[in-house]
């Protein structure tokens, strides 16, 4: 299960190429907005509210498929799709424990991409 | 690629994903495109109509109003050539993707956006739109001219059995590139049920020189039917003998298709999709006509507390609600019944061919049935419902008046609490009377003083002296003498009066408690607050302005709210509740055990304390009582908050509840409700009385 998030940042190189100076902040967002939603998701946990919970690894899902982080948006696509399912909650607390991880080591390395390149 | 275009070549991004709708944006900006974004379907359909946008990216999975909806809805309004709509989706999401063309998507990009070559992608979509609208606007003039020519011409020769006819009516029946067919195969793709029509129609037109006319359903290679309207004229030759028909045919499926959802819209109620009142009538008319042989049963049905459960839960959810209550009814139903939605949470069945004898089998086999729980937005919800049943034959022979019978059985069994059914009686229809006049009286009750606060103590579990108070309404009506609040309080609830009743309550009790003060009686005084009370937003302002000017000290208010009105809508109730505390009043949650609390939940509601349902106290004797009694003591505890037991009646549900520790005791056996001056009377006598009960 705790494999370390070994996403490759190909994407984000991509979008610096397109986007220069402008993909800043659009990264300072993403590695802002991911603790926050999932702080929200960890309370949607908590209150075993399915529907919530689907939605938040819906959207984190999205957001970093679309930077590429691959292998984290699988996993959010696997949390989501637990949620719809009526997985157990202990297995939907696992499964976001393990996302919770990813996205600390992921938001490092976003960190170090944005030190290196602006 | 667009050259000039692309300066003002504006394209909309609606994305509920905010790392990805600014990415979107970016790019666009970058490629000299103009751009407006929108977090949901809903803004987007605003941002549309604002920006008018030459392109859409929309997402397919949005709060509010998803894409699809989105799409559905810019499709209805356009006026002129539709706007290219990209539709955004999951690489793997065959589903989305089908439904998104379904609704009028252009083409669709799969996420992850490839990025490199995004633009290129928008730029010749753009392109390819440009080209086109040129051609449509020259394709238009062309298409007006045929619109009035959309008519086919057909020639049947009978003595040949050959048809002639022009290219539109054989692309019509399905034989493109004919020009003469034999009349067997030429309607050999109209499905098999219509191939009599043609004959029959033939027939008749022939033997009563009339025209031919017929609608005939062809199923074409995708199944899909289409309705093909066919009109004709006979020729005859001297002896009157047929010899051809000339004639046109037209495909009028999207007029048969509003045509029956007019017919189905009328017949039918647009949210459950059962019979409406009208239809339900007709149809207990029709039976009424052949039922000598055989009596049938008109059940009437609603929710108890619909109001409330409206208010509380809102109206969305109360219209699931609703849904799932006609989708349990119609699980019930057997072929020769019929199901209706007669009005708001009133619905009606029709069970044919019933006997005396199983009547209330039948009526209770709907009752158990009912009182499974209904599950809605993943919730379990469980209703009480108030039912009543008239027999044709036995209370009328009248379809109209069958219903009536059935509505006012079903009032008879709400006044009498509700949960439970009624078969009609005659003397019921009095009742009836009573009941509209009850709710006249009802809203001049308060101006003719007839309402009163009533005080029922509340004592210590273990001294039994009377730690305060809670303020109960009675009504003394002039006529009918007191009515029970059960029935007054419901009323009220109905016909919008409880405002009114709260006020007064709230106002009255809170002098009273004040003036017992002054005379050396610090007790309490526990208020219950209505749905619409508590969300009234002047509630906290006019509870302060209540504590202020009786100069009460607010921690001696507690105001109850029923555990259904806090779980409703959890977030809300908490910043209101907050928002009382902060006046300094204390909170606690009546009929506790009652309703669907989640556990979890409840040490986020700032509350002091719970009080435990009667229910479960008169239960006391069971095992089940017991341990719903203990662990909602148990559960209080470790919150930290007070319990009061209500209801209590006997010696051994003291001797029960002061074993699991109970805090205060409410019930008749120590005091019941009484009148403004009894309880000064009851205080002065104070504790001697209440220890010696």
């Amino acid at each position: 299960m705790s494999t370390p998030i070994t996403d490759s940042f190909e994407t984000l190189e991509s979008l610096k190429s397109l986007l220069d100076k402008e993909l800043k902040p659009i990264l300072v967002s993403y590695s802002q907005h991911t603790p926050k939603t999932l702080t929200k998701l960890k309370r949607a946990i908590k209150a075993g509210e399915l529907e919530q919970i689907q939605s938040i690894a819906h959207l984190l899902k999205g957001s970093s498929s679309n930077l590429g982080f691959m292998q984290f948006s699988a996993n959010c696509a696997a949390l989501e799709q637990a949620a719809k399912n009526n997985a157990e909650i202990t297995q939907l607390a696992e499964l976001s424990e393990q996302l919770i991880k990813d996205a600390e080591s992921l938001n490092d390395r976003i960190e170090q991409f944005i030190i290196d390149n602006f | 690629m667009l050259g000039k275009t692309s300066s003002a070549t504006k394209v909309l991004v609606v994305d509920d994903d905010a790392i990805t709708r600014t990415t979107l944006i970016k790019i666009l900006d970058k490629n000299n495109l103009l751009t407006a974004a929108a977090a949901d379907g809903k803004a987007g359909l605003t941002a549309f109509f604002e920006h008018q946008p030459d392109l859409i990216l929309v997402d397919a999975m949005m709060p509010v109003m998803d894409g699809f909806d989105f799409i559905a809805r810019i499709r209805d309004v356009e006026r002129s050539q539709p706007i290219p709509i990209i539709m955004l989706t999951a690489l793997d999401d065959m589903e989305s993707i089908s439904r998104a063309f379904q609704v009028g998507a252009t083409d669709f990009i799969t996420k992850p956006i490839n990025w490199n070559i995004l633009a290129q992608r928008l730029k010749y979509i753009l392109h390819a739109r440009h080209t086109e609208r040129a051609l449509w606007a020259s394709q238009q003039k062309l298409k007006f001219a045929q619109k009035l020519a959309r008519l086919g011409y057909w020639e049947w020769t009978l003595a040949t059995q050959k048809i002639e006819a022009c290219s539109t009516t054989f692309d019509l029946f399905l034989h493109p590139g004919e020009t003469i067919m034999d009349a067997d195969d030429f309607f050999n793709h109209v499905i098999p049920a219509d191939r009599g029509i043609v004959h029959q129609a033939l027939q008749r037109a022939i033997k009563n020189k009339t025209e031919l006319e017929m609608t005939l359903r062809v199923l074409d290679s995708s199944q899909k039917i289409h309705y093909l309207h066919c009109l004709g004229e006979i020729q005859f030759d001297k002896q009157d003998h047929a010899l051809t028909i000339n004639g046109s045919v037209q495909d009028v499926t999207r007029l048969h298709r509003a045509e029956t959802l007019l017919h189905f819209q009328a017949e039918h109620d647009s949210l459950t999709k059962l019979l409406n009142r009208n239809s339900f009538l007709k149809e207990l008319e029709k039976l009424a006509q052949q039922a000598n042989h055989h009596p049938f049963l008109v059940i009437s049905l609603d929710i108890d507390r619909f109001k409330l459960i409206n208010a509380s839960m809102g109206t969305q959810t109360a219209d699931k609600l609703l849904v799932q209550v006609a989708k349990r009814l119609i699980q019930l139903h057997r072929n020769e019944d019929c199901i209706a939605r007669l009005n708001g949470d009133e619905f009606a069945i029709m069970v044919s061919k019933i006997d005396k004898e199983n009547l209330h089998n039948v009526l209770k086999r709907v009752m158990q049935n009912l009182n499974q729980p209904f599950t809605v937005d993943n919730q379990e919800r469980f209703l009480s419902f108030s039912m009543g049943a008239s027999v044709f034959g036995l209370h009328s022979h009248n379809a109209e008046v069958l219903i009536r019978q059935a509505n006012i059985a079903r009032m008879n069994a709400k006044h009498l609490g509700g949960h439970g059914f009624k078969v009609f009686e005659s003397h019921m229809d009095n009742l009836s009377a009573k009941g509209f006049e009850l709710e006249n009286d009802l809203r001049k009750s308060l101006s003719n003083n007839e309402i009163q606060v009533y005080y029922q103590p509340v004592v210590d579990a273990k001294s039994y002296e009377i730690k305060g108070v809670e303020a109960l309404l009675r009504w003394h009506h002039p006529t009918e003498g007191f009515i029970s609040p059960a029935i007054f309080i419901t009323l009220a609830e109905t016909i919008g009066y409880i405002h009114e009743l709260s006020r007064f309550v709230m106002s009255q009790a809170i002098k009273d408690c004040a003036t017992w003060h002054s005379m050396g009686y610090p007790i309490t005084i526990a208020i219950n607050l209505s749905t619409r009370q508590f969300n009234e937003s002047t509630l906290i302002a006019e509870t302060h302005l209540l504590i202020n000017e009786h100069k009460l000290p607010a921690e001696y208010i507690n105001l109850e709210i029923t555990e259904n009105l806090a779980m409703n809508n959890g977030e809300q109730t908490i910043s209101i509740l907050k928002g009382l505390k902060a006046l300094g009043v204390k909170i606690a949650i009546d009929d506790f055990g009652t309703g669907y609390s989640s556990l979890a939940y409840l040490h986020r509601f700032p509350i002091d304390t719970l009080k435990v349902d009667r229910s479960f106290v008169r239960a006391m004797d069971q095992k089940e009582g017991q341990a719903v009694a203990k662990t909602i003591v148990a559960l209080a505890k470790s919150l930290d908050l007070h319990t009061v037991a209500e209801g209590i009646e006997t010696q051994e549900q003291i001797d029960f509840m002061q074993s699991l520790d109970c805090d205060y005791f409410q019930g008749f056996i120590f005091a019941k409700p009484m009148p403004y001056a009894d309880l000064i009377e009851f205080l002065k006598n104070g504790n001697k009385r209440v220890k010696s009960f």
